[in-house]
């Protein structure tokens, strides 16, 4: 049974900073990601949270710190990342890329499943998944874990993104895919419960 | 676009550069970060975990995950810095809520957001942190209990509402008027510079 707006509307600022408890963060997330309003809200309390963090006083840092993460860098620097995404129990099956001219885009689908706190925090996260920007204008293909292909293909003014052979998604959980004008300071979405093949295409 | 209390113009545009040099792999570039923003990460960890040891974890990791995957950052959406505390906040989080006696408490959080210490460092962040700090200092205590609770406590609303033996709807609320009101005063306090 759907909740309605005046249900929910409470609950985006929650949202936003992350206070929705795991039971209640779908139901939210899906209304926020369904209504004007309350995606236009959660914009604002986005700037808000994202100002909070400034108020954090500098700590010194302990002795150490700064050799402990350099010792942890150099190393790296000859593992290429890997191309796929982390598998998990709530892995994305991520492609990123930017569409439309000067890098304006960003497209992202993801498994999303319960207790997932904020879908745009999860972006933050999913570092593996971000490794995969490419700084291109063109169409892109892209293969996800396990035989999945998809296709990007920028537009005038968005993209289309046609993706095949995407496995089932576990239990109860649903696809989302992410088209981000990255322009713009936060990402919005437009999502659906898509079947292995599908495509989308913005505006 | 760029908001108005984003850092200035010169600061994003050093963010840039600092950006494409992680990504052509230059390693001098994550020891002039931790110059720069090593402290705030620091504090933000120290922040949300009780364990100093933890939290120092909780701040190299932030600093190596964006050396091991440069794209994560996009200068596009915001700074540097407020990249690299988001990373720190998300990560101190997962993990006091995984497991609560990492937490911190009530008090321990409420009482330290506003005593501003006089910072003797120089900081890139300094201007933003003061004008943080005075719109916090506009808010009424009870959005500001509830919406360190939540930042940096890592509660829910219901946990919220538990801890200060308030309704549900109320947490939600305060919850809901504190950001409102901050963002109102960030997006002044940025006209007004
Ligand atoms: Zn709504």
């Amino acid at each position: 049974m759907e909740r309605s707006h005046d249900e929910l509307k409470d609950l985006v600022a929650a949202y936003v900073i992350g206070a929705v408890p795991p039971d209640e963060v779908r139901v939210v997330r899906a209304h926020i990601l369904t209504c004007d309003a309350c995606m236009a809200e959660a914009d604002d309390y986005a700037a808000a949270m994202d100002s909070l963090a400034l108020a954090v006083a500098p700590a010194p840092v302990p002795a150490g710190f700064v050799d402990r993460v350099m010792e942890q860098v150099r190393p790296v620097e000859k593992t290429p990342a890997p191309a796929a995404a982390r598998s998990g129990a709530r892995a994305w099956r991520s492609w990123f890329a930017p569409a439309a001219a000067g890098a304006a885009a960003l497209v992202a689908i993801a498994v999303l499943g319960a207790g997932v706190v904020d879908a745009r925090n999860d972006l933050a996260r999913s570092e593996d998944a971000l490794a995969q920007v490419i700084r291109s204008d063109e169409a892109v293909e892209l293969k996800g874990t396990g035989g999945t292909t998809a296709e990007l293909v920028p537009t005038n003014d968005g993209a289309v993104f046609a993706v095949a052979g995407l496995p089932e998604a576990p239990g109860s959980d649903i696809y989302q895919l992410w088209y981000m004008k990255m322009a713009c300071r936060r990402a919005w979405a437009r999502s659906s419960p898509p079947t292995a093949s599908s495509s989308w295409s913005w505006p | 676009m760029v908001v108005s209390y984003d850092v200035s113009q010169m600061t994003r545009e050093e963010d840039v550069r600092i950006a494409d040099r992680l990504m052509s792999r230059d390693e001098s570039a994550i020891g002039e970060l931790m110059d720069l923003y090593g402290g705030v990460v620091y504090g933000m960890a120290r922040r949300v975990l009780v364990d100093p040891g933890l939290a120092e974890e909780v701040a190299q990791d932030a600093f190596v995950a964006l050396w091991r995957r440069p794209g994560a950052y996009d200068p596009l959406r915001g700074s540097l810095q407020g990249f690299l505390l988001g990373v720190t906040r998300n990560k101190a989080i997962d993990l006091v809520r995984k497991e609560e006696s990492l937490r911190r408490t009530k008090d321990s959080l409420t009482s330290e957001l506003v005593t501003a210490s006089k910072e003797v460092t120089p900081h890139e962040g300094l201007v933003e942190r003061e004008s943080v700090r005075a719109a916090l200092g506009e808010l009424t205590d009870v959005q500001k209990e509830a919406l360190v609770l939540a930042y940096f406590g890592g509660r829910t609303y219901r946990e919220v509402a538990e801890e200060l033996d308030i309704p549900e709807g109320t947490a939600k609320t305060r919850l809901r008027d504190g950001l409102t009101r901050l963002r109102q005063l960030m997006t002044e306090s940025g006209e007004g510079r």
